[in-house]
């Protein structure tokens, strides 16, 4: 056992005890586990290879039998409604898988499977989950350890609810202080984007502290979203029940392994956007300069939550989306738009002139409706840039607040939330 | 000496280097859109490393070997970025770094894949053409070793520059990825095999 393990030694990360507690074992970073799963979930835009990869594994055994049905959910959001033929086919496979298996499914329109699995609690503080889709450490933000994986590691988790994890290191990442006006909890996500570059969480567990901070769960949705952007595995929110054993020993002075920490003061952030065609390519708002902008898009897995459609009404009450403006609004979820509704966001939105897109991924990888044209400037609150990422390489795509989007989506242009407030 | 290296063992590959920048994300190496109403990986073939800039000289082709800079295969999870170099034909992948989903994927799907160790030449600043440039210029003959024979121990898993008759150690790839490797990817080692054994592998 290493001198870590010691009585009085810094004690284990949030990694270290998730995933040990799903292998069984005491394990720290380096070590190779195999480690038991609590939810396996599937996009539209995984689920098909994966049900092929899944059928060949049980080499025509009937019936089918996941390992465990009610730990596995099949989410159609990536192509709503089906834009295709195919994407169409695909839909009917899930169904279809889902009737089969007795595994759960979220319809189409229900919403992002980064957001639905939550409010169908299905997430817990502590769990082990992986998801086909690189956001799904979104769910960091409800203290689980929530990984993307690969269509074939999917197939294998449905079959045998196990996969093997190389246990990672951990960088400790405490976010307090409160934000200045106009500062939301994606301009918090797109500040650490250029705070770490595009790997400087590779392979790593960021341990998240924000007891000292004003960020909502919402905001840390979209800062745990934003993660798998800086080559992190998982970004994991310490709270609830781990945190008060944390707490504890942080008091004693042992606050466990990590690699590295950081401390970020919020009030010194300021309103940001990322640059084509790089997410870590973050400069102020001010700095940007006035970018005039045809399509604006404020929802997704990263930007569509109730705090963020808050956030965006607020500046779009009782005024108009510029002449040459498309604004798309695309709810994270079902209950977030009935919410909308409820508090009168939607009424906000559809008075600015805005269109409201069914819930789920949107245009965010080009693969909805909501395309850029040529040489046009897409502002969007999405999590990512690269060139034909919104499905036309010949177009810009800048990443920004949803108060940023909403007050450039009244300007025509790139706006700093603050000017003029 | 260099010739004495035994090139041999699991994920042993030899083809045609072909360079590539830093941070070539997946949406790179096929992006979304192909994806969503392609039936498979062969007739994206067509498409990899499309919106890359600067563009590829000529397109990838089968018995390349892929020479990439820090985080290859960066962004998106969906396998199919590694599934499709495959599908073209590409033996292996030296990088750099290599995200993580990505290198998963493709010691998955039986793919070798190597990171440079930190004493490889070219981890200096510059592009990550003029950094590969210390050890390997585009069309030069590399044999891969991902794991080498037990027969020969004193071998470290890493990559020979054929042409330029050179040796640059790679990090030793994890017992688990090894064994991946061998049997063809996670899907034969799971029918091979069975369960992933819970604990410490």
């Amino acid at each position: 056992m290493s001198d870590s393990r010691k009585p009085g030694g810094p004690g284990p990360t949030l990694a270290e005890r998730i995933l040990g507690a799903h292998a069984g074992v005491d394990c720290r970073a380096g070590d190779l586990v195999g480690a038991d799963l609590d939810l396996v979930y599937l996009t539209d835009g995984s689920a098909p290879a994966v049900i092929k990869l899944f059928r060949s594994l049980r080499m025509g055994a009937a019936p089918l039998s996941l390992f465990d049905p009610s730990k596995v959910v099949l989410s159609i959001d990536h192509y709503v409604p089906a834009p295709s033929a195919a994407t169409a086919r695909y839909h009917q496979l899930m169904r279809s898988f889902a009737a089969e298996t007795g595994c759960r499914l979220v319809e189409e329109g229900r919403g992002v499977c980064h957001q639905v699995l939550g409010e169908m609690g299905l997430v817990r503080e502590g769990a082990l989950v992986v998801g086909a889709d690189s956001h799904t450490v979104t769910y960091g933000a409800r203290g689980a350890f929530a990984t993307g994986v690969g269509s074939t590691d999917a197939a294998v988790a449905l079959a045998g609810g196990r996969l093997w994890f190389r246990v990672p290191e951990s960088i400790r990442l405490v976010l307090h202080g409160s934000r200045g006006p106009g500062v939301g909890g994606k301009d918090v996500a797109l500040y650490l984007n250029r705070l770490f570059g595009t790997d400087g969480a590779a392979y790593c567990a960021v341990e998240i502290y924000a007891g000292d901070s004003d960020l909502s769960r919402d905001d840390l949705a979209a800062i745990c979203n934003t993660s798998v952007e800086w080559g992190a595995k998982a970004a994991i929110v310490a709270g609830g029940r781990l945190d008060g054993e944390r707490c504890e020993s942080e008091r004693e002075g042992g606050n466990g392994r990590f690699r590295q920490e950081i401390a970020v003061d919020l009030s010194r952030i300021e309103p940001v956007v990322a640059l084509p065609h790089g997410v870590d390519n973050v400069v102020p708002v001010v700095e940007a300069g006035p970018v005039p902008v045809s399509l604006c898009v404020i929802g997704t897995c990263s930007g569509g939550r109730l705090d963020d459609l808050r956030e965006a009404a607020a500046a779009l009450r009782g005024r108009s989306v510029h002449a040459g403006v498309r604004l798309l609004v695309v709810p994270a979820s079902l209950s977030v738009l009935e919410n909308a509704l409820r508090e009168g966001l939607v009424e906000v939105f559809v008075r600015a002139g805005a269109t409201i897109v069914p819930p789920g991924c949107g245009p965010c990888c080009g693969t909805g409706n909501g395309v850029p044209g040529d040489g046009e400037n897409a502002l969007s609150t999405a999590n990512r840039n690269f060139r034909g990422r919104m499905g036309n390489a010949e177009a810009n795509v800048f990443l920004a607040s949803p108060l940023t989007v909403a007050v450039s989506a009244v300007a025509g242009r790139l706006v700093d939330p603050r000017e003029g407030a | 000496m260099t010739d004495r290296r035994n090139m041999t063992g699991v994920g042993g590959a030899s083809g045609t280097a072909r360079i590539l920048p830093d941070n070539v994300n997946t949406d790179y190496i096929i992006s979304s859109r192909r994806k969503r109403d392609a039936s498979g990986p062969a007739e994206l073939v067509p498409f990899i490393f499309e919106d890359l800039l600067p563009p590829l000289s000529h397109p990838i082709q089968a018995g390349d070997i892929i020479v990439a800079g820090w985080n290859f295969g960066c962004g998106s999870a969906m396998e199919i970025a590694a599934e499709v170099l495959k599908a073209a034909g590409v033996k292996a992948l030296v990088a750099r770094s290599v995200a993580r989903t990505f290198y998963r994927n493709a010691v998955n799907l039986g793919l070798p894949v190597l990171e440079l160790a930190e004493q490889a030449p070219g981890a200096g600043v510059g592009t990550a053409v003029t950094r590969a440039a210390a050890w390997c210029v585009e069309g030069d003959r590399l044999a891969v070793a991902f794991e080498v024979s037990t027969m020969d121990r004193d071998t470290p898993a890493g990559v020979r520059n054929v042409t330029q008759g050179t040796f640059v150690p790679c990090l030793p790839p994890s017992r688990f990825a090894v064994e991946l490797v061998r049997h063809g990817g996670l899907i034969p080692y799971y029918l091979g095999v069975k369960e992933i054994p819970r604990g410490i592998i």
